[in-house]
């Protein structure tokens, strides 16, 4: 039976516990006033922000390249906090200019001209367009590997880039509708001219400066005070690490730091809502956690059982067991805050006799083995074993092998060597991802490849919607994966805590706004 | 022989654990591994003794598959451990100078690094096995029985009634057989208890830490691994393996005692 998803306004409302995170600041006003009548002798004293905001993450970055190495963890401290591109992405969605005073897209979307402003590096020396030019021609390379294959594909379609003063030129050969969000990301962020060493220092223009890194605990940012923009409103921005989601859960609890970025365990949500001390907040994010198949190997190299795999999946059940039915169900790869997204959760829905049937006619032996890597983040150790078990049932014989992010990095997203993983894939206007048969995916597909580009030229907006819209549809009929459940953005933060952005939009957490007042 | 209250208890707690382990290969209250989603985090109840997790599964049927796996990787490293000490110990004891110094220095060695350290960074690089494991604390635990069983043999060598024995022509090995292993029997089997619950620690540890059996193997470490996410809101969940890993721990120790106050003749008033 096709399982309804749930639509996510309700889904929200139904989460959603967000104490509005002005309450403090209310009932300051009211003690003021109170306090003017002469009710009350205290509590209108002027508001203190605290030097100092920790917050609470379960994964750690390896290094510090930002362009160099994969996952969200190295972004998510780095990208908008200490670097920056010449734009930036804001908690609606919306683009607006960073390191470029303004930018200007000529009518056949081919030039795409950025004023620089005035800006410093944290190690003193000034912005030039020279840094420009050299950071982004770093991703015209295309034989380069210190910049991610994705990266390269994001910028396939730029020819040069060129200065004239503080000017910036992005010349294309066609039309490229994502560019200016692939410059908000990782691939757009502008390093000193000549840096050599991305792995072990950051040297960017942010709001704050990347100050020490104790491995295995925590990273300290401290506010650039000659930042050309408005500054951190927080001196120290501390990110500390936790193991787990156990040991993170107690942290908050402990009151040891001021926000929990993620709730990795759901089910303890209850016991957060519980403290008048705290604040859970919902929000949407662009992570679809992803059963990747490889598409290279047998037997996924054969559609019929890919989608075999998804019908095994009941999805709804999965999310109860894995998110404690926090997660929205989706059927493809786009989230429902895109324009271009459609419910495709009649496609492949869960059927497991359909499944049983339908691997027995693709020539898949009963007991067929296959093995699910399974990297230690929770929203795929808890549900590994339902997968394990649903597989199971239709005809594969699972091997669940836990894996570290290094051998995840190394094995399965470089060298390709697996037969299923399930991963988070948070990047927004992420579909080009399977348009690239060399991405760990291996899914070759020419049909939609050609929508993905015809998306990426259209000179209309419509038509952009409406070609992504099928290519969504294509993908999912497809199936080269499962798209398990879209993860909600779920924080806990002390109270008093203000300037979080909700809903996480793009790869980085951004600082500049948090902070505390008591 | 007086009665020792350790060894009555140590015997029943392991005793009865073994008789679960081996039992369970024919029944457990429901199958281990049978998911319930309708049936998630229900607390104990007369179907579910202790109640089920949070994957629907009875926790009462894992902790009992549970113990099998960690018994047999306690009595295989045991073995390993036994006969490695055990061999090179009396061939350190019988042999010349050279040979046992060797012996003893390499046996030093691999008893002044822990062994669940050795483990932990054996299994890091070789990757998640509980085959891995017990080799390593087999290995480990097998230098410690080497050169306890290395001393205690060359004292019995020494003795006049082995020195009577070689002069009645007794072969090597019959002097060995007849005098050296009746007579190092209370040391091993306290040697064997030891290794025991070193074996019970370091598989429960390496599988909490996904380095041990790999999912969905029932076993308490990695029981205790998936449910501390819940501990906030399903306590008990986290209790039921914790407290099985120190019983068979306690169990162990207790026999392990009891049998030294039963065979140690110094200890008998």
């Amino acid at each position: 039976m096709p399982v309804k998803a749930p639509s996510y306004t309700s889904l929200n409302m139904k989460h959603t516990m967000i104490q509005s995170v002005k309450h403090s600041a209310l009932a300051r006003a009211v003690a003021c006033v109170l306090g003017s009548m002469g009710l009350l002798a205290a509590g209108c004293a002027p508001a203190a922000t605290a030097s100092q905001v920790t917050l609470g993450f379960t994964f750690e970055p390896t290094n510090l390249d930002i362009s160099g190495t994969a996952g969200q963890a190295i972004p998510q401290v780095l990208l908008d906090n200490v670097y920056e591109g010449l734009v930036r992405i804001v908690d609606n969605g919306s683009i607006e200019p960073a390191l470029a005073k303004s930018f200007d897209v000529s009518a056949d979307g081919l030039t795409y001209t950025f004023k620089l402003r005035d800006a410093e590096f944290h190690d003193g020396q000034p912005l030039t367009a020279d840094d420009v030019v050299w950071s982004l021609t770093r991703l015209l390379d295309d034989k380069t590997t210190a910049v991610l294959p994705v990266q390269l594909a994001q910028f396939a379609k730029v020819l040069a880039i060129t200065a004239d003063a503080n000017v910036v030129t992005i010349a294309l050969g066609e039309r490229d509708n994502d560019l200016l969000y692939n410059l908000t990301q990782r691939g757009g962020v502008i390093f000193k001219k000549d840096t050599t060493d991305f792995a072990g220092t950051a040297n960017g223009t942010g709001p704050y400066v990347f100050a020490k890194w104790d491995k295995g605990s925590s990273i300290t940012l401290e506010r650039f005070e000659q930042y050309w923009g408005r500054e951190g409103d927080t001196k120290t921005v501390i990110f500390r690490y936790f193991a787990d989601a156990a040991a993170l859960s107690n942290a908050m609890l402990a009151g040891d730091i001021d926000v929990m970025t993620t709730v990795q365990s759901p089910e303890t949500l209850e016991v957060f809502q519980s403290r008048d001390d705290l604040t859970v907040l919902s929000g949407t994010t662009n992570c679809e956690v992803t059963l990747s198949m490889n598409n290279s190997r047998a037997p996924f190299n054969d559609i019929k059982v890919r989608t075999a795999v998804r019908q095994a999946l009941d999805k709804k059940a999965l999310i109860d067991v894995a998110w404690a039915g926090y997660g929205t169900e989706i059927g493809g790869f786009v989230p429902p805050t895109d324009p271009w997204f459609e419910d495709l959760t009649d496609i492949a829905p869960y059927d497991e006799s359909a499944a049983r049937e339908a691997l027995v006619a693709a020539g898949v032996v009963a007991g067929t083995p296959i093995t699910l890597d399974v990297p230690p983040i929770n929203y795929a150790t808890n549900s590994s074993e339902f997968i394990a078990d649903a597989l199971g049932k239709v005809g594969f014989d699972v091997t669940i092998t836990p894996v570290t992010w290094e051998e995840w990095l190394d094995r399965i997203f470089t060298k390709v060597d697996y037969d299923l993983t399930i991963v988070c894939h948070i990047e927004r206007n992420d579909m080009a991802i399977y348009a690239n048969p060399d991405y760990y995916f291996r899914f070759d597909n020419a049909e939609y490849r050609d929508l993905i580009a015809a998306a990426g030229a259209a000179a209309e907006p419509q038509e952009r919607t409406a070609t992504l819209r099928a290519a969504a549809r294509l993908l999912s009929e497809q199936s080269p994966s499962d798209w398990l459940w879209l993860m909600p953005s779920l924080q806990v933060t002390k109270r008093d805590v203000t300037g979080l952005a909700k809903n996480s939009v793009g790869d980085s957490y951004n600082v500049a706004r948090i902070e505390r007042v008591s | 022989m007086k009665r020792s209250l350790s060894f009555a208890t140590g015997a029943g707690m392991i005793g009865s654990l073994l008789v679960v382990a081996v039992g369970s290969v024919l029944w457990t209250p429901f199958p281990p591994l049978q998911i319930d989603t309708q049936a998630r985090f229900q607390g104990p109840s007369f179907s579910h003794l202790l109640g089920t997790d949070q994957l629907g599964r009875d926790v009462l049927s894992n902790i009992i598959a549970g113990a099998r796996t960690t018994l047999l990787a306690a009595f295989l490293a045991t073995a390993i451990a036994l006969v490695i000490g055990t061999f090179l110990g009396i061939t350190a004891a019988a042999s010349r100078r050279w040979l046992d110094d060797a012996i003893t220095a390499l046996a030093t060695v691999f008893v002044a690094f822990p062994a669940l350290l050795l483990a932990l960074v054996i299994v890091a690089a070789r990757g998640p096995s509980t085959a891995t494991v017990v080799l390593t604390v087999g290995v480990a635990a097998g230098a410690s029985v080497a050169v306890v069983t290395r001393r205690e043999a060359a004292d019995i060598l020494h003795s006049p009634f082995v020195t009577a024995a070689r002069y009645s022509g007794s072969s090597t090995w019959a002097i060995v057989h007849t005098h050296v292993l009746r007579n190092l029997f209370p040391s091993l089997t306290v040697q064997a208890t030891g290794a025991a619950s070193i074996a019970i620690v370091a598989e429960s540890t390496l599988s909490y830490l996904g380095l041990g059996a790999a999912p969905p193997t029932p076993s308490w470490g990695r029981m205790l691994a998936s449910t501390q996410q819940y501990v906030l809101v399903h306590p008990l969940l986290i209790l039921w393996p914790a407290l099985f890993i120190s019983l068979a721990v306690v169990g162990i120790t207790l026999l392990g005692d009891g049998v030294h106050e039963r065979l140690d003749p110094t200890l008998v008033k």
